[in-house]
């Protein structure tokens, strides 16, 4: 199996998904960056018994956002002065620019559910992986998960009916 | 292989999961427009992380075998330091052969000469077994 047919059919699942639970558009592409270098580099790992390629790539995503949320939760720790440069180039306008309309919306709603929250319901929809699935991958029960994406509707659903009533 | 073969229908998925009612349905194809939208803008970060995953892919990278050499080479730097820079311990200094007679003990050269001429033949009448003579010990009555 070649890896860019890979990479053509989930690179704007996978981006989409670090997109939603990462802060901005430049550390999502950074991320996506890191998660495709992984896949490149095991793709021969890959076992078809164990699970679907979404779920092997939704799985290498959820480690590489893990990994990048302790890498900032460490550097709160640290002096920031010594990461200046590193935190500099994560700076870009023009792409942070990028984020309007539907798009925005949707990022700040996300925002208001919890980590795991917006954990579960990107993968629900860019994953396409049924409530069993995602269990496995998630270490959630297949009923807890059912719960926790229902709750997730609705804050969600809460969170349009503040927005239009904002707008009007 | 395209996208499609994984793919079912979010949205209705997403619909399925508000629960009845028009109004429900209405947030759900909101909220899905939402997730499509953020999938959606995602061109141009396309082709930047397909060049850094081309010229990751290309840097030759080191495998476990060049850690492993490169720990490796520091153990064995750390042993040969620990080796050169450790003090070599003092060596002790000579004795004589008959040491003891001249410190720590100041009666043996008297003792080991044989110098027994200060105590009586009958030494043990004298103390620590007074009914020596008679054979019996009669302090205790």
């Amino acid at each position: 199996m070649d890896f860019w047919e890979i990479y053509e059919a989930f690179f704007s699942r996978i981006h989409a998904y670090v997109r939603c639970r990462a802060g901005s558009t430049a550390e999502a592409e950074d991320i996506t960056s890191a998660v495709f270098q992984k896949a490149l580099a095991k793709t021969a790992q890959f076992d078809p018994l164990k699970g679907n390629i979404a779920q092997w790539l939704f799985g290498i995503a959820r480690n590489e956002v893990n990994y990048h949320f302790r890498v900032q939760a460490l550097r709160r720790f640290l002096p920031l002065h010594l990461f200046e440069n590193v935190l500099a180039s994560h700076e870009d306008p023009v792409r942070e620019a990028e984020d309007e309309g539907e798009k925005a919306w949707l990022v700040k709603a996300l925002e208001t559910l919890s980590a795991r929250e917006r954990d579960l319901i990107s993968l629900k929809f860019y994953s396409d992986l049924n409530n069993r699935e995602i269990a496995g991958l998630t270490g959630i029960s297949e009923s807890n998960v059912g719960t926790i994406l229902y709750r997730c509707m609705t804050k969600l659903r809460e969170e349009i009916t503040e927005n239009d009533h904002g707008n009007r | 292989m395209g996208t499609d073969n994984y793919r079912g229908d979010p949205e209705k998925t997403l619909s399925d999961l508000s629960g009845p009612g028009l109004e429900n349905a209405a947030a759900a194809k909101k909220i899905a427009a939402g997730f499509r939208a953020v999938e959606l803008g995602t061109d141009g970060a396309k082709d930047r992380v397909r060049a850094a995953v081309a010229a990751a892919a290309a840097r030759p990278h080191s495998g476990w075998r060049a850690t492993a050499a490169g720990a490796a080479a520091l153990c064995g730097a750390a042993a040969l330091m620990i080796v050169f820079f450790t003090p070599a311990k003092r060596t002790a200094p000579e004795l004589s052969p008959d040491w003891r007679s001249d410190y720590n003990f100041p009666s043996y050269t008297g003792h080991a000469a044989g110098d027994t001429e200060e105590l009586s033949p009958d030494w043990r009448a004298d103390y620590q077994f007074p009914g020596y003579r008679n054979g019996r010990d009669t302090s205790a009555r």
